[in-house]
């Protein structure tokens, strides 16, 4: 049994070794991915302004607003799908030559 | 008209002026006051859009973490093969039977198994880390 524990052990340390070596990697793709949601916050937020402003001056109704949010919000999210969608190919195309 | 009376004259006609100049402002004031409020968002249309914002939240979240998930799992395939490769091939060495395999490579590579968990706990490590920070994944097997 101290046999195979001491294998199993080993086996252990070098996953972990393994792992310890893409961590960096891990941390990339976190930032990676709260960047691009970042900017899409910003985007809708941007975009919000934009509306809040056009509705002050009586130039758009509330329910214009609410079109053009919702569109908005779609195509954002859509985008942000497609970038997320992107960094997974650049990821797996490392990691798969 | 005596000088005295003159100047009073001049006096009240200012003050008037300077009144009514007051006054239109504060009704010039009460005005956009009155049209900025006829503009006001109604409650129907300030939950409609909580409601939307929620769910753009709510929607960004998961795509984030769907995406982090898939990447750990592409990032860390290689060790995970390694893994349950390299252990798949210890127990068919040491013990040739398969019930102990079993209920030991359960324990390792079953849904709440080590192995399982360590891509987790990774995972999890990283969303929750700070920035830059490494993840410590070796105290998660720490005897």
């Amino acid at each position: 049994m101290e046999e195979i524990d001491l294998e199993l052990q080993n086996l252990i340390n070098e996953y972990v070794k393994q792992i310890e070596a893409k961590e960096d990697d891990l941390v990339g793709l976190k930032r990676n991915i709260d960047g691009i949601i970042s900017v899409s916050k910003q985007e809708l937020k941007k975009a919000t302004a934009d509306f809040d402003k056009k509705f002050d001056a009586n130039e758009i109704s509330e329910e214009e607003y609410l079109v053009k949010f919702r569109t908005e919000k779609e195509n954002i999210l859509s985008k942000t799908k497609e970038k997320l969608d992107s960094l997974l190919n650049k990821y797996q195309k490392i990691y798969t030559m | 008209m005596k000088p005295l009376d003159a100047l009073k004259a001049v006096g009240n006609a200012g003050k008037e002026a300077f009144v009514n100049v007051g006054d239109a402002i504060a009704n010039t004031s009460r005005d956009a006051l009155r049209a900025r409020e006829a503009r006001a968002k109604s409650p129907a249309f300030q939950a409609e859009m909580a409601q939307e914002n929620a769910e753009f939240g709510k929607v960004l979240g998961n795509l984030a973490g769907n995406t982090f998930d898939a990447g750990v799992g592409i990032v860390l395939k290689t060790p995970y093969k390694f893994l349950t490769n390299s252990l798949r091939l210890l127990y068919d060495k040491k013990y040739h039977g398969k019930d102990f395999g079993k209920d030991t490579l359960g324990l390792f590579l079953g849904k709440d198994g080590v192995a399982h968990n360590a891509l987790k706990v990774t995972a999890n490590a990283v969303h929750l880390g700070a920035k830059g920070a490494k993840i410590g994944v070796r105290q998660l097997f720490a005897k």
